[in-house]
């Protein structure tokens, strides 16, 4: 009995998933997912199959997550949505390939509805990640064109309940994987319902150490300064 | 010192005039002053406190006794401290302010803090002294000039939380305009390490319930832990339910095993079986255990596949095939003088039975501490029981009863730091500069410009001239006092508010009387854990002296910077305890329970919650367990992370990407020229530094000093006896204390407790005596490592002696001259 060892990676391979991973990279900073007309939800919201609140649901998208506006009709948007899933976990969208930002939790049933527009093997943990796109259509009141005043209202309840037990910590002290994990913990301590837990967790996590330099929610790319 | 003469001018101005009516008479006596004294009825008032919840008997105003909430099963010995420290000698009276500054500015003859020279002043006088300082050293010096990351343990109470109110104060007063801390001297360095190795805190989170654990561990080890001991105390209001845990376990009759230097409370408690290791080892015997594992084939390959990951980069080393060193039971018994046979037992009992490796914080707060509990969790992990019902390791049984089941319960938010106000979040485009892991405040003080590393990042220290402390007190606290020492010259003023004569307020320049907590109203939760009720904080009596609440103080103090109604929000004092139990008691119908109002609750007292059968089944990382894909782990691979990619890729030499034995600074065992390792561990009748100024230290002190632990060997070998008053001491300094000789503690290691007040035999003189006998007087003022910068309060060696010399009565338990 022992430990297995780990079949050593080929040089080439190691190159390839550097590639990809920079290649990840250049997505991140917006080179290829130049969204023509994005919006960002001011509250977490279900992506229907149509425009209207009695059809089907195709997915649960996440407050302060990124979706790109196709149309608007009937106080709806239709929307396209993208997320990074782990290779064989497909219902759970991620902001960023390894960054467990929640952007969509898909239904059920509606896996195949997702259809893959990109792959990338993380070069540390050689997890591979797939990029995802789903289509359908969300409340208009959901979202909001600027992410700003969405950080602004996830600023006030940071400031406001996160400095009651302790000192307030600094959002880049942590990784997104490392906040989810604290806010799993510490968020129920703040009394606060599940939606504004996740606000908090998304603002923390678009400004975690290993998130803040690649801004992924920011359309200008402009540094993230949250203000009353 | 230069350029700001001229307003110090006029201020010296008024303040002379001030003293001079002071000199008139027109400064009242208390009883004069608060002639509303008597108002509150006499009788019994519920009210709460770290040591839990109690009843205050009032008599004619005045507190006369204490008797523990009947809902406590197992109160705390230190209520009647809690109540002398109300009225003890060490109470803070009146403001003061240290004459030198008074008369001759900021920054004046700073050698004479600490030598208890003060002036009483009025309270407007102070709180216009205070801020003028605030805007001068603001103007003068930018954002950074002020340090507000005040830290301590303060009193319990979501209102009257002074160190959010001072940061609100800031905040709002002076735009945010203070430099921060992180972290915290307890866990500085598991709660950096941990995250990336478990993906969060650990040290603050609940653990597999004391049920599951009764029901299911076979062997309970307790390493570097002594919750019998340190339950105690809990950071909102104790309600010590880890105790009938520890009952039920000893009722059991399983097998438990203490690996510490000393028998602890809780070796005795149990009749455990103790294996003294020598201290600062604990990473080379775990080493010794885990190499027994894997080379007798004990270790859990499946478990290690399947949750962990780097476990493959951790076994050369471990086999010694890196570094030649082979980390054999054999090894690991050279370093941490356990038999070699004793660790390969260890490591078939642990393998062999469902066993709970339950370990404090004593072990990380050393030189090189982040590799201790990521060693545990390493152990843990081959073990593979984590996420089994009473298997695993725990980092919370011994802190504020960690693993008593939660309740269903509403939460209650508290004061916040004001933060939502400040514009364009300036800390945070200035992250770095604008807060220090809070174990670097000596070291930042000391040395303006420098850059260091902390958890990836390297950061510079800001120049800070002022430092306003509330609710903590550093000189008890703070490894290595005369680095503290040396830093407070470097200040040009330094503002303390309590409401006892700490050896920190010794050392402050300007001198606020806080109220204590059972003179003010508030509201807190009862059980870190457990949150088993809400109790109101009543007050108990009027306010001593002059001492007024926290949060008219910083109200006050807003007002003159321009922000009381932003500091207020145009609520007083119960308007706020209201709206914390209203905004909890919103969550109600959710949670499926109903609360009575708020005036039916305040005239109660106390409200209870159920503890739901589920709760009392709560197995930690079962979820993570049960699919490690849908529930990971916070890290990057979402696996236990025995290899890290993200500190490998730091490249810190003193903390690589697997747990390593690293030599630390200094150790027993390792050709050092003192023989003794100093155990600082908590003390059992205080919570730290708190409670010290009280007669509670009749009950431990010996000819009137700490106590210091002694094995009778090496007291024979220095003719000790019981009783003595000796010298401990090194290169760092010295400290008197009270000779204890017993042989429950191991030879090599004396013991004495953390949180004994600096009594200096000679002022702020760096290296005089302490006659009381602070231990951080002895200790490290290093950072862990560049990864979490967190306290070293572990790591000391010292020698020690008979005292022959004359010995003072400690002067830090007196009142000032003039207070």
């Amino acid at each position: 009995m022992g430990f297995p060892a780990k079949t050593a990676t080929s040089p080439g391979l190691v190159a390839l998933r550097r590639g990809l991973a920079s290649f990840a990279l250049g997505v991140l900073a917006g080179a290829t997912m130049a969204l023509a007309d994005p919006l960002f939800l001011s509250s977490s919201a279900a992506l229907s199959a149509a425009p209207s609140g009695q059809s089907s649901e195709l997915a649960t998208v996440s407050v302060a997550a990124r979706v790109e506006r196709l149309e608007t009709t009937d106080g709806f948007h239709r929307v396209a949505l993208e997320g990074w899933a782990r290779a064989g976990a497909s219902r759970v969208l991620f902001a960023l390939p390894g960054k467990r930002i929640l952007v969509a939790s898909i239904a059920k049933d509606q896996v195949d509805t997702l259809e893959q527009t990109g792959e990338v093997v993380d070069a540390d943990t050689g997890i591979t990640w797939n990029r995802m796109r789903i289509e359908g259509w969300i409340p208009e009141a959901a979202a909001e064109p600027q992410i700003d005043p969405i950080w602004s209202a996830a600023w006030t309840f940071f400031t406001e309940r996160c400095t009651a037990c302790h000192q307030r910590r600094v959002p880049d002290h942590y990784t997104a994987n490392q906040w989810r994990s604290l806010i799993k913990v510490m968020g129920p301590r703040t009394g606060l319902p599940e939606e504004e837990q996740m606000l908090i967790l998304a603002f923390l996590q678009h400004h975690a150490s290993d998130t803040i330099a690649q801004r992924p929610n920011t359309r200008t790319g402009a540094v993230i300064a949250p203000g009353r | 010192m230069s350029g700001h003469h001229r307003t110090e001018i006029s201020r010296r101005g008024v303040l002379k005039g001030a003293t001079a009516l002071g000199a008139l008479g027109l400064l009242a006596p208390s009883a004069w002053v608060n002639p509303a004294r008597a108002a509150i009825a006499d009788g019994e008032v519920l009210t709460g406190s770290h040591w839990g919840a109690f009843y205050a008997k009032v008599e004619g105003g005045k507190w006369v006794d204490v008797r523990p909430w009947e809902g406590d099963p197992h109160p705390s010995h230190q209520l009647p401290g809690v109540m002398d420290s109300v009225m003890s000698p060490t109470r803070i009276q009146y403001p003061m302010v240290r004459r030198a500054f008074l008369e001759e500015g900021p920054g004046a003859k700073p050698e004479t803090r600490g030598m208890n020279d003060f002036v009483r002043v009025t309270w407007d006088e102070a709180l216009e002294l205070v801020t003028g300082e605030l805007k001068r050293v603001s103007d003068t010096y930018g954002p950074t000039g002020i340090f507000g990351g005040s830290y301590g343990w303060k009193s319990s109470g979501k209102l009257h939380n002074c160190q959010s109110l001072l940061r609100r104060m800031l905040n709002v007063g002076l735009n945010g305009a203070f430099v921060n801390s992180s972290g915290d001297y307890s866990t500085g360095a598991s709660q950096i390490i941990m995250p990336h190795v478990m993906g969060t805190l650990e040290v603050y989170e609940q653990q597999t319930v004391w049920p599951v654990v009764v029901e299911s561990t076979d062997l309970l080890v307790f390493w570097g832990a002594d919750p019998v001991r340190t339950n105690q105390i809990g950071w909102t209001v104790a309600d010590h339910d880890g105790y009938i845990g520890l009952e039920e376990f000893k009722k059991t009759g399983k097998k438990v095993i203490c690996i510490d230097p000393w028998r602890s409370h809780t070796a005795k408690f149990f009749d455990a079986e103790w294996i003294p290791i020598r201290p600062h080892t604990d990473v080379a015997m775990m080493l010794g255990i885990a190499h027994t594992l894997y080379t007798e084939e004990l270790h859990d390959a499946d478990f290690l596949d399947e949750y962990t990951t780097g476990f493959d980069k951790f076994l050369p080393y471990l086999l010694g095939e890196t570094d030649d060193t082979p980390k054999t039971a054999e090894w690991a018994a050279e370093i941490c003088e356990v038999p070699a046979e004793k660790i390969k037992e260890l490591a078939r009992l642990f393998q062999s039975n469902r066993t709970m490796l339950s370990s404090g914080w004593s072990i990380q707060r050393q030189h090189h501490g982040e590799q201790s509990h990521w060693m545990l969790v390493t152990l843990a992990s081959m073990l593979g029981q984590i996420g089994l019902p009473g298997g695993g390791f725990g980092l919370s049984y011994h802190y504020a009863n960690g693993g008593a089941p939660s309740a269903n319960s509403i939460v209650l938010p508290g004061i916040s730091d004001g933060g939502a106000a400040v514009e364009g979040a300036a800390w945070l485009t200035e992250a770095g500069a604008a807060s220090i892991p809070v174990s670097r405040v000596a070291e930042m003080i000391l040395n303006p410009g420098k850059e260091f590393n902390f958890n990836g990042k390297t950061q510079t220290f800001p120049d800070v001239k002022m430092v306003y402390w509330v609710g903590g007190n550093p000189f008890a606290h703070h490894p290595s006092t005369q680095e503290l020492i040396e830093g407070w010259k470097r200040l040009e003023t330094v503002v303390v508010q309590d409401f006892q004569w700490t050896p920190t307020a010794r050392m402050a320049d300007i001198v606020l009387p806080a109220t204590s907590a059972y003179e003010r109203n508030d509201i807190e939760n009862v059980g870190d854990y457990s949150a088993r009720a809400i109790v109101a904080m009543k007050q108990v009596i009027e306010p001593m002296y002059e001492a007024r609440n926290d949060f008219d103080i910083f109200a006050d103090l807003a007002e003159k910077l321009g922000a009381r109604d932003k500091f207020t929000e145009g609520k007083d004092e119960m308007a706020w305890i209201k709206g914390f139990y209203e905004s909890a008691a919103e969550q109600a119908p959710a949670r499926g329970i109903e609360v009575p109002g708020f005036d039916a609750f305040w005239e109660v007292g106390i409200v209870e919650f159920e503890i739901p059968e589920e709760n009392k089944q709560f197995v930690r990382y079962s979820d993570f367990r049960e699919d490690p894909l849908l529930e990971p782990l916070g890290t990057p691979s979402g696996l236990i992370e025995i290899y890290s990619k993200n500190i490998e890729k730091m490249g810190y030499d003193d903390c690589p990407p697997h747990p390593m034995w690293l030599e630390p600074i200094e150790r027993l065992g390792n050709g050092s020229k003192f023989p003794f390792h100093l155990d600082t561990a908590h003390p059992n009748s205080r919570l730290h530094s708190q409670l010290c100024g009280t007669k509670l230290r009749d009950t431990y002190t010996v000819a009137g000093r700490e106590p210091c632990l002694i094995n009778p060997a090496d007291a024979e070998a220095r003719g000790i006896v019981d009783g003595d008053i000796v010298r401990v001491f090194n290169d760092r300094g010295a400290i008197l204390a009270g000779a204890v000789v017993t042989d429950e503690i191991r030879p090599n290691v004396i013991r004495v407790s953390e949180g004994g007040w600096y009594s200096p035999a000679a002022g702020s003189e760096a290296g005089t005596l302490c006659e009381y006998g602070d231990v951080n007087m002895l200790t490290v003022g290093v950072g862990t490592s560049s990864l979490a910068q967190g306290n070293c309060g572990h790591t000391a060696l010292v020698d020690v002696e008979k005292y022959t010399g004359e010995a003072g009565d400690p002067v830090v338990f007196t009142t000032p001259a003039e207070g």
